[in-house]
């Protein structure tokens, strides 16, 4: 009886410690081996060298800087707190900001803790040579640097670690903790090809994360070099024309859309400390050529020829005439010119830019044609450069106003649509667009500033032909011409001697301060191999950014043999159209 | 030893405990092989002097007549009750666990630990009470003597404190009486308090233990009084159990929450245990191989050579390696309880089997806390675990059970 029962107990409590072991071992030791092997290895990251970007013609833009670091092993240190007295000493950093460094960068005993970033070669060579720092060590790491600092860096971007936000969505794509992320522009849409693929060294470590050997390693893989269709000694030319004035420039090739320069202004230095700007009021991170939404002025009434020619509403001999006053219903619009510029056609129009011709042309047509018009220039949609966060901009229609402004579409609001008023807003670079389909004949081309990633070229100059006649882009083109080229032309400034320039000013209103000015243009006029859309806020009127703009492309044209102060122009300060204010809308009776 | 001598020594019982010494100190000289500086890497060699002792003092244990013992018992009771005391007024820690007082020290060289001697002095005194006892104890009331027996070292160990120790007086006292012939339900009925103690932190559970406990008592029918006193000690005991909770040192308290859930704080609290069962674990069927186990080289695995030297041999030689230390621990333990049943008079058999009890709860608890079956409470396995106390009276009452077995040959009693 007493030996059953102790069997028993004895056989349960072992069978129990067995049945343990068996779940132990058998069931889960799968999961228990692979903990185990967790346990001990450990990957320390080798970041790849990120991929250089380069202008048209070879010249690096963005590519890496070797700088200095010094880095404490705790696994080698012994008194950190007097080593870091030492370190400060030698280096006249404060001791405080070093301890704070090392604490913000220690993780595990055998990864270099960096203390102190980027110091004078001098100093790391002093540092390496010394034999009483047991556990520092000098770390060569590369920065990103920008060659050209403020000239590029609205079309470039820059890097940054990646957010831990952004982190969770990238994750699966092979982004990692403290990766270095681009943050706008190229650096940002190129992310992917600029990184490279990362290495790493399998480390065996013990119970506290020392190393006792390394198992493995894999080399990393530097990412693609770039070469953008910029040229930079144009993007800095007109960086400089702007002088830290706000506006917008881009240049292209408007038979292949080539980017050739892209300039936002004010701009911000990349290579240095910029988070004191991230609130400032001038906006400097907004790159205004993809970003900045502004109403197009009478540049717009490029559009409203095109569409009043293409239906057939009139001919380039219809002519109008302007008192400098028009009567719509109750309300009056005026010219910009208060005398009124008299009988005329279109081409006569376009060069005077005179407001009342095209009322009287756009209400021909009425809105919903101007619309769809506006739209087949690419306006109200992104161009697709490869920029990322690129505005759309809005093309109002009577359908859009009733649905969103909960209104009804006034015939007032077609005439100031006519003008490029009221809720159209375009983007420089949309508006650049515009003007290359005239100068190219009818074609829309799809913009882009990659050329060549790594050794691949990439295939651009797609364009959509537009349903244009050639009679009805001479027309406009002629128009252009005359703007510029004759003494009363709105875009008179503009003129150079040696080649011909085709342009259209363009007033943008402006309800926080003075208008932002306008100018559109390409060049030669005969056989166009530059466009250039120029917007300087605040300029009052579209003339006032003429010089501007027929220096940019002189000095595309010429190249290095442009001279500096060739074409400046005095600018007469009274002589220059500038926008009529719109006369409110009164509610029209129904009748 | 001549012929006749060996004739007379139980075979298994050598053969068990030679396997477990060779095959434990294998184990021990495993756990000093690290790829981390560590004092476990000469113990073994410590280890074999601390046997080479053992082994003399269990052939001077074999000299000694049970009667003489018998004779002696009280004495060595008393003084391991009085070197407990002692313990706890100058006694000091170790490694770990240094806040706690389990070491007496002469001159800052440490001695023994007390705990160890006392168990053995404590089965003596209770074999000694039981075999001198004429009539089996049926009422709770007859199992009072033996229970301040073992009580008495119990409170002085639990005072150091060391619950592992602790532990086992209850195991000694549990396994005595059983073998006394004291009905297990009446020995349930006595452990009743310590089952209302753990489960009252659940009152779920606690509720449905009381009722459990009414029904035995109903079913038993001992004398009103004690049922009683059961009854409202249980209650008692459920309703206490905070305020002793409140009194746990915080190693106790930590060690007791990691038991039931090791994944509260792994870094700290759960450490051991996590570690340990990833240990055993990854050894799979067949282990990592000897001295290679990958949780024990790089330091991931705390008291390797003591405490946790069952985790090494999970880890280095498996399901296949583990089994053999348990199937080696039962024959040895068959062959104490043959070696009880055979003996010639009560006080001898009660001995031998108390000896069983020790190593019983030794083995249990060690192995138990290693694949979280019980909680932490730092107990060594006997022959694989360093240390020299625990050694020598491992070889002590290996000595006295030969004895006992010698004795009962020659009488003439044959399994």
């Amino acid at each position: 009886m007493k030996i059953k029962h102790l069997e028993r107990i004895l056989s349960t409590c072992f069978v129990l410690l067995l049945l343990g072991l068996v779940y132990l071992q058998i069931v889960e030791g799968e999961r228990y081996r692979k903990q185990s092997d967790e346990n001990i290895i450990r990957l320390v990251p080798i970041s790849a060298p990120r991929g250089s970007i380069s202008d048209r013609h070879g010249v690096v833009l963005a590519d890496h800087r070797l700088t200095f670091d010094v880095a404490i092993v705790p696994q080698e240190t012994e008194n950190l707190a007097a080593l870091i007295e030492k370190l400060s000493e030698l280096t006249h950093a404060d001791k405080e900001i070093l301890l704070s460094t090392y604490s913000r960068n220690v993780s595990t005993p055998f990864m270099p803790a960096t203390v102190l970033e980027d110091i004078e070669k001098e100093t790391a060579i002093m540092l390496e040579e010394r034999r009483d720092l047991p556990g520092t060590m000098i770390l060569i790491t590369s920065r990103r640097h920008y060659s050209y600092g403020s000239d590029t860096v609205h079309l470039l971007g820059v890097i940054s670690e990646i957010p831990p936000k952004e982190l969770k969505r990238l994750r699966p794509y092979g982004y990692a903790f403290k990766d270095l992320l681009g943050q706008g522009g190229i650096e940002e849409s190129f992310d992917n090809y600029l990184r490279g693929t990362g290495g790493g060294t399998q480390l065996k470590v013990n119970s506290k994360g020392y190393k006792v050997a390394t198992l493995g390693y894999r080399p990393a893989t530097k990412g693609k070099d770039l070469t953008l269709t910029v040229d930079i000694r144009l993007q800095r030319f007109i960086h400089s024309l702007f002088d830290g004035k706000k506006g917008a420039a881009c240049v292209m090739h408007p038979e292949t859309g080539e980017i050739l320069a892209l300039v936002s202004s004010p701009s911000f230095n990349p290579n240095e400390d910029f988070s004191t700007f991230l609130h400032a009021e001038e906006k400097p991170f907004l790159n205004r050529v993809t970003q900045g939404r502004y109403p197009p002025g009478s540049t717009f009434k490029l559009v409203v020829a095109t569409m009043a020619l293409e239906e057939g509403k009139i001919t380039p001999d219809t002519s109008f005439r302007c008192s400098g006053l028009f009567q719509l219903g109750d309300s009056e619009f005026k010219c910009w010119r208060e005398r009124g510029h008299g009988e005329q056609h279109l081409i006569e129009a376009i060069r005077h830019s005179c407001n009342i011709y095209f009322y009287r042309t756009a209400l021909l047509g009425g809105a919903e044609l101007l619309a769809s018009y506006a739209k087949l220039f690419g306006f109200g949609k992104r161009t697709q450069l490869e920029l990322p966060y690129e505005a759309a901009g809005l093309v109002p229609t009577p359908f859009w106003k009733r649905f969103v402004i909960r209104e009804r579409w006034y015939p007032g609001d077609t005439v100031n649509f006519a003008i490029g008023q009221g809720y159209l807003s375009v983007t420089p670079l949309q508006l650049l667009r515009m003007a290359s389909v005239i100068a190219a004949d009818g074609k829309l081309v799809e913009p882009y500033v990659v050329k060549q990633i790594g050794s691949l070229e990439v295939k651009g100059g797609r364009y959509h032909l537009l349903p244009i006649s050639e009679e009805t882009l001479s027309v406009i083109r002629q128009g252009m011409i005359e703007a510029v080229n004759t003494p009363d032309g709105t875009g008179q400034y503009a003129a150079v001697e040696g080649f011909e320039i085709a342009g259209k000013t363009g007033t943008a209103q402006n309800a926080q301060g003075e208008d932002h000015g306008w100018f559109i243009a390409f060049a030669p006029a005969d056989n166009p191999v530059v466009v250039a859309g120029i917007i300087v806020e605040f300029a009052e009127h579209g003339s006032r950014v003429a010089p501007l703009v027929n220096n940019v492309i002189a000095r595309h044209l010429l190249g290095d043999d442009y001279q500096e102060g060739a074409y400046q122009v005095e600018l007469p300060a009274d002589s220059a159209p500038a926008s009529v204010p719109i006369i409110p809308v009164p509610r029209e009776r129904p009748n | 030893m001549n012929t006749a001598r060996m004739r007379g020594l139980d075979q298994m019982l050598i053969m068990s405990v030679f396997f477990l010494g060779v095959f434990g100190l294998a184990m021990l000289f495993s756990s000093g092989q690290t790829d981390v500086p560590t004092a476990a890497a000469v113990v073994w060699r410590k280890q074999i002097v601390w046997f080479g002792i053992g082994i003399f003092v269990a052939a001077l244990a074999f000299r000694l007549s049970p009667r003489y013992l018998e004779w002696l018992t009280p004495g060595l009771y008393a003084f391991a009750l009085f070197l407990l005391v002692l313990t706890l007024l100058i006694g000091t820690g170790a490694g770990t666990a240094s806040g706690v007082r389990s070491w007496l020290s002469v001159g800052g060289v440490r001695i023994g630990q007390p705990a160890e001697f006392a168990k053995l002095a404590t089965i003596l005194m209770l074999a000694r009470l039981l075999a001198n006892t004429r009539n089996t104890p049926t009422s709770l009331w007859d199992l009072l003597p033996a229970s301040v027996v073992a009580g008495l070292p119990l409170v002085l160990v639990a005072l150091q404190p060391d619950l592992g120790s602790a532990i086992v007086f209850v195991g000694i006292l549990f396994a005595m009486l059983f073998w006394a012939g004291v009905n297990p339900w009446l020995l349930l009925l006595m452990a009743s308090p310590i089952i209302s103690l753990l489960l009252s932190f659940s009152p779920v559970s606690w509720g449905a233990w009381i009722l459990i406990l009414t029904a035995i008592l109903v079913w038993m029918r001992p004398f009103v009084l004690e049922a009683a006193t059961v009854w409202l000690t249980n209650v008692v005991m459920g309703i206490i159990s905070l305020e002793l909770w409140g009194r746990l040192a915080p190693y106790q308290k930590n060690r007791l929450l990691s038991f039931l859930s090791p994944d509260i704080d792994p870094q700290a609290t759960g450490w051991h245990l996590i570690q340990s069962k990833v240990a055993i674990g990854s050894g799979g069927f067949l282990g990592k191989g000897f001295t290679v186990g990958t949780q024990k080289r790089l330091a991931f695995l705390p008291e390797q050579h003591t405490d946790f030297i069952f985790p090494v041999v999970g880890e280095e030689l498996g399901f296949v390696g583990v089994t053999l230390a348990l199937v080696l621990f039962a024959s040895f333990l068959l062959a104490l309880v043959r070696v009880a049943r055979l003996a010639t008079d009560s006080y001898s058999c009660l001995l031998v089997f108390g000896i069983a009890g020790m190593i019983f709860s030794h083995v249990i608890e060690n192995v138990g806390m290693t694949i979280g079956l019980m909680p932490i409470t730092g107990i060594p396995l006997p022959f694989f675990s360093y240390g020299g106390s625990f050694v020598v009276i491992c070889w002590a009452t290996i000595g006295l059970a030969q004895r006992v077995a010698w004795d009962s040959r020659n009488a003439g009693y044959h399994a």
